[in-house]
């Protein structure tokens, strides 16, 4: 155990050192290596782990592909922050906020995992200010906002938690250091305690009504930033109430637990979805699509903790991953937006297939995770759930009508968030708007490789999970996706001209 | 099936109709008859040599997709080459979504009807819809997400979950849908999931706000496949549905009841109409009623003529509309709106349209020689003589006149596009229609006369009572030739065009 622990801190430092020396390499190419260096040996690090047991297939799953999703996040960030003249600063700040979010994932104990996630609610809120301050429009108060609502109900959820453990069971650190693998020890909580352990979480995961703090801190932040928050950090949400919830005994009250969170799942799928229709702001766009994808994966939890099938686990992962991939991708690509015109109004912005021809076949991926087209991630998660809900023999009435009312609404709200965002690509602008300035090739390739990641990974999720036939039946699908895309992209470039038949 | 069979079906119809498109500007010959060949000789083909073997519904419905979608993308080409110059592009995403409804109606496991159904869903609504106005029709997209796509893909997720569930995750995936197993006892909730969320399909009340959206602001040729094929699927959905389960009996007498109100209302919509594609899309509606109610009556009360009757309807109602949408991209193309009190003098200048128009008003009123006739008396005839067992009926026979009565109201008021007034805008000028779209037309339109025969040689009437209806058949068809050439020799518009109302020579 010791030579795992000493192995897995020098791996870290190391990791961490050619991430931070990335930042003062020469070109950009060398950039490239160190980032993939660094990140190789961060997925080395959790290969170790799991072969030796620290760590569980669902922190394999969640920081595996993070991991790699990170590395995209990360090459993408040196060449936005020059184009849109962040401080040499957000790169490293950038990678430090991944590498901290990655042991958050990865920690084996409650003491890690808490301390990791500190380190990131104060990144993410050196981050939400840095893009505070260097932006032109946005509100000035979301940094605030972050700090007074996420991070200080997590710490008192935390706290509640910590405090509850030690009336609980005296007050020795063994809770706090014992792997959560090997969880003996459950305790009941007082009836009245337990919403103040969900509700830090809850406000993490940004479960209306305690929703607010998050369109505006993400649609702030510099857009790596806003894709790393989108995609893992709300995330985190479910990830520690999986873990805490394992320590508290909640069969008595297990029934108005899933109740309570499945309501809330779908009143956040109906304010998020609809929210998102009314949006201007491309990021804000996206901020209340999280909203409303967090809503079903809360739903989806929601069936766990009522269940506690693997099938139904299976099902949270996925629809955590789904955010993670596609959310990444669009909030890269609106970055991409903010350079080339400077602003990111979804009512202005036309026909983006003509002048980022390879980043928009990456967002069109996302667009098309996001609606469900059979091959994605996202037609993995809808389909999978229906499935797992109507196959659950010990499910009630009540819980079922209200997964497939939340199932049904978030089938069409996204559908339609999708379309929305899919006219973005399409068709000429009404008023022709300046292109600023160019975007690379390499600028746009990090995107188009993000967008791929909406499909290439779901195969080997499958593959990790056990399910070899799935995978198959998975990988088989996979190119249907491109397909559509090469379809939407290809209509998208037809003219539409006004239809003049002279009446002569 | 064999599996080396199906992968050689599908890749010949997916590379067959993609080179259709791809050619379509440089050859245009070779692509017309690839487009054919890949979208309706192939099945043909497959289906004649046993290869592809179906229920006899699905075969029915495939022929239809077959015939109607290589009809109908024939005719896109002459109207994308007058309209924009070039085709290329639009019939890329029109073929693909023609090759997809052709593949799904041949599928014959769960995954391939999942994943063409899903595919085709999002192409028509991400590509197909917004083809021609961009962003402009985002609305129109996303009604149709919403209100058609979203309740049918739910009803269809839900029709696999309930096989998954019993037979297994992946023996679902490969589960024969094509196969007569034992039926699957599902409750009322699961039932009225099913059938509401096909019906959705249909256009059926309450989800009944899409089709007049959806198919009066498409691309002409979408609404086509949309009206004529698309909708089909949601016939499908109901047969699959109560093929592999035992429907409750109370979601059927559901189903009845919206297909009851969609006929009424459709009809009495349709009659008020000033675009000729709303109009139309209503008289749709009205049709996918009918072919509810039958669909309904026959699974109550186990009636075989029902079912067949249902059937009758879409194929009928299929190259109909067809027809019909074609139609009006031409007579967008000549005159610029669809707007039925705008127009009325197409007859001037367009004359093979207009005998088009003449068929679809002949089959919509139900004259002699189309199926339009065969369709209507079979209707009343089935339902007048189900009546004397169940009174419950009697709704049923009331919109089905009321359904019949109208579309003469509004089948007149098609026409009325073509005949009703002399041309306002001088001088008018004989358009040349392209070639393609000419032929894909009258295709159709002869094709619903020559149904009718097959449907009198199929059916074993005796054969005084088969003499009598030739006879019937060839006197309307003598009157009909000889009205239409009469009209058509009167009305002709010398070369120099004159000012009609004054006299003055211009």
């Amino acid at each position: 155990m010791m030579t795992i622990t000493v192995t897995a801190i020098a791996l870290f430092i190391f990791a961490t050192l050619l991430a931070l020396v990335s930042k003062r390499a020469s070109s950009y190419n060398y950039k490239v290596v160190f980032k993939i260096a660094g990140y190789s040996l961060l997925l080395i690090l959790i290969m170790i782990l799991y072969n030796n047991g620290v760590i569980d297939t669902v922190s394999l799953i969640l920081a595996g592909f993070f991991t790699v999703i990170s590395l995209l996040i990360s090459l993408y960030t040196p060449l936005y922050a020059r184009s849109l003249h962040y401080p040499s600063t957000l790169e490293a700040l950038v990678d430090l906020f991944l590498y901290s979010l990655i042991v958050a994932y990865i920690a084996p104990n409650i003491i890690v995992l808490v301390s990791a996630w500190t380190i990131v609610e104060i990144l993410s809120f050196i981050l939400i200010r840095v893009g505070e301050e260097h932006s032109l429009e946005g509100p000035l108060t979301s940094s605030r906002g972050f700090l007074l609502t996420s991070t200080t109900t997590y710490e008192l959820s935390v706290s509640t938690f910590i405090a509850t453990s030690f009336t609980a069971l005296g007050i020795s650190p063994h809770v706090l250091l014992e792997p959560f693998q090997a969880v003996t020890s459950k305790f009941h909580t007082p009836y009245m305690v337990l919403p103040l352990i969900l509700v830090g979480f809850l406000t993490k995961a940004a479960i209306t009504p305690l929703h607010f703090w998050l369109p505006s801190a993400h649609s702030t932040a510099p857009s790596p930033a806003s894709a790393a928050l989108s995609g893992f950090t709300v995330a985190l949400g479910y990830y520690g109430l999986y873990r805490l919830l394992n320590y508290i005994s909640t069969e008595d009250i297990v029934w108005d637990l899933a109740i309570t969170l499945i309501v809330l799942g779908l009143l956040s799928i109906l304010y998020g979805g609809v929210e998102a229709l009314t949006q201007r702001d491309v990021k804000r766009l996206l901020a209340y699509g999280t909203i409303m994808t967090n809503g079903f994966i809360l739903a989806l939890f929601a069936l766990y903790l009522f269940t506690r099938l693997k099938e139904a686990l299976v099902l949270v992962l996925t629809g955590v991953l789904t955010q993670a991939t596609y959310k990444t991708t669009l909030f890269c690509e609106a970055g991409l937006f903010e350079a080339l015109y400077e602003m990111r109004y979804a009512h202005l912005i036309r026909g983006v297939v003509r002048v980022l021809p390879i980043s928009s076949a990456g967002g069109i991926l996302a667009v098309l995770s996001l609606i469900g087209v059979p091959g994605t991630l996202g037609f993995i998660l809808k389909i999978g759930a229906l499935y797992v809900a109507l196959s659950t023999p010990t499910i009630t009435p009540t819980l079922l009508a209200l997964l497939i009312t939340s199932l049904s609404f978030y089938i069409a709200l996204s559908a339609i968030i999708g379309l929305k965002y899919i006219t973005l690509y399409y068709s000429q602008p009404r008023r022709q708007i300046p292109v600023v300035r160019s975007i690379s090739k390499q600028h746009q390739l990090t995107v188009l490789i993000l967008g791929l990641t909406n499909i290439s990974i779901t195969p080997i999720l499958f593959q990790l999970l056990g399910y070899s036939q799935l995978a198959l039946i998975t990988l088989v699908l996979s190119p249907l996706p491109l397909i559509v895309t090469y379809l939407v992209v290809h209509a998208a470039r037809v003219q539409p001209r006004g239809l003049q038949v002279s009446s002569t | 099936m064999n599996f080396t069979v199906k992968a050689s079906y599908t890749a010949l119809i997916t590379l067959l109709s993609t080179l259709s498109s791809l050619l379509s500007d440089s050859n245009p010959r070779l692509s017309r008859v690839l487009g054919v060949l890949g979208l309706l000789g192939v099945p043909l083909i497959y289906v004649v040599t046993k290869l592809l073997v179906l229920p006899d519904y699905q075969l029915v419905l495939l022929l239809l997709a077959g015939f109607t979608t290589a009809m109908t993308s024939l005719h896109s080409t002459g109207y994308y080459k007058y309209m924009y110059g070039a085709t290329k592009q639009t019939k890329l995403v029109l073929n693909a979504v023609c090759a997809l409804l052709v593949l799904l109606f041949s599928s014959t496991t769960m995954l391939e009807l999942l994943v063409y159904w899903l595919l085709l869903d999002i192409i028509v609504a991400f590509t197909a819809i917004t083809l021609e106005r961009g962003f402009e029709n985002l609305r129109v997209a996303a009604t149709y997400l919403v209100t058609c796509v979203a309740p049918s893909d739910i009803a269809l997720l839900t029709l696999w979950s309930i096989i998954a569930v019993n037979k297994g995750l992946y023996e679902s995936l490969l589960f024969d849908i094509t196969s007569t197993g034992a039926q699957l006892d599902i409750g009322l909730a699961l039932s009225l999931i099913l059938l509401l969320g096909f019906s959705a399909k249909m256009g059926q009340f309450p989800l009944h706000s899409w089709p007049p959206v959806v198919y009066g602001e498409s691309p002409p040729h979408v609404s086509a496949i949309l009206s004529s094929v698309v909708s089909k699927i949601g016939l499908l959905g109901y047969l699959l549905a109560s093929r592999l389960f035992s429907i409750h009996p109370v979601a059927l007498y559901v189903l009845l009841a919206q297909g009851v109100v969609s006929t009424a209302y459709g009809a009495f919509a349709a009659a008020l109409q000033t675009d000729v594609r709303r109009l139309l899309a209503y008289s749709s509606i009205s049709y996918y009623g009918v072919i509810t109610v039958f669909y309904a009556i026959s699974s109550l009360l186990g009636l075989r003529e029902a079912f067949y009757l249902a059937l009758l309807v879409a194929i009928y109602h299929g190259v109909l509309k067809a027809q019909a949408f074609t139609n009006s991209s031409v007579v967008y193309q000549v005159a610029n709106t669809y707007d039925i009190y705008r127009l009325g003098y197409i007859f001037y200048i367009s004359k093979l349209s207009a005998l088009s128009g003449f068929l679809i008003l002949a089959n919509l009123v139900g004259m002699p020689p189309t199926v339009g006739f065969f369709v209507k008396v079979s209707t009343l005839t089935l339902t007048l003589s189900i009546l004397a067992e169940n009174l419950a009926l009697i709704p049923v026979l009331v919109v089905l006149i009321i359904h019949a009565v109208f579309a003469v109201m509004y089948s007149a008021k098609f026409l009325s596009i073509y005949t009703s007034t002399l041309p306002r805008a001088l001088p008018v000028k004989y358009v040349e229609i392209p070639r393609d779209q000419v032929i894909s037309e009258l295709t159709l339109g002869f094709s619903s006369i020559a149904l009718s025969v097959l449907i009198l040689w199929l059916l074993g009437y005796p054969p005084e009572f088969r003499f009598i209806l030739a006879l019937l058949y060839s006197v309307t068809v003598v009157l009909m030739v000889a009205v239409f050439t009469k009209y058509y020799r009167a009305l002709f518009i010398p070369e120099e065009s004159k000012f009609w109302l004054t006299g003055v020579e211009s």
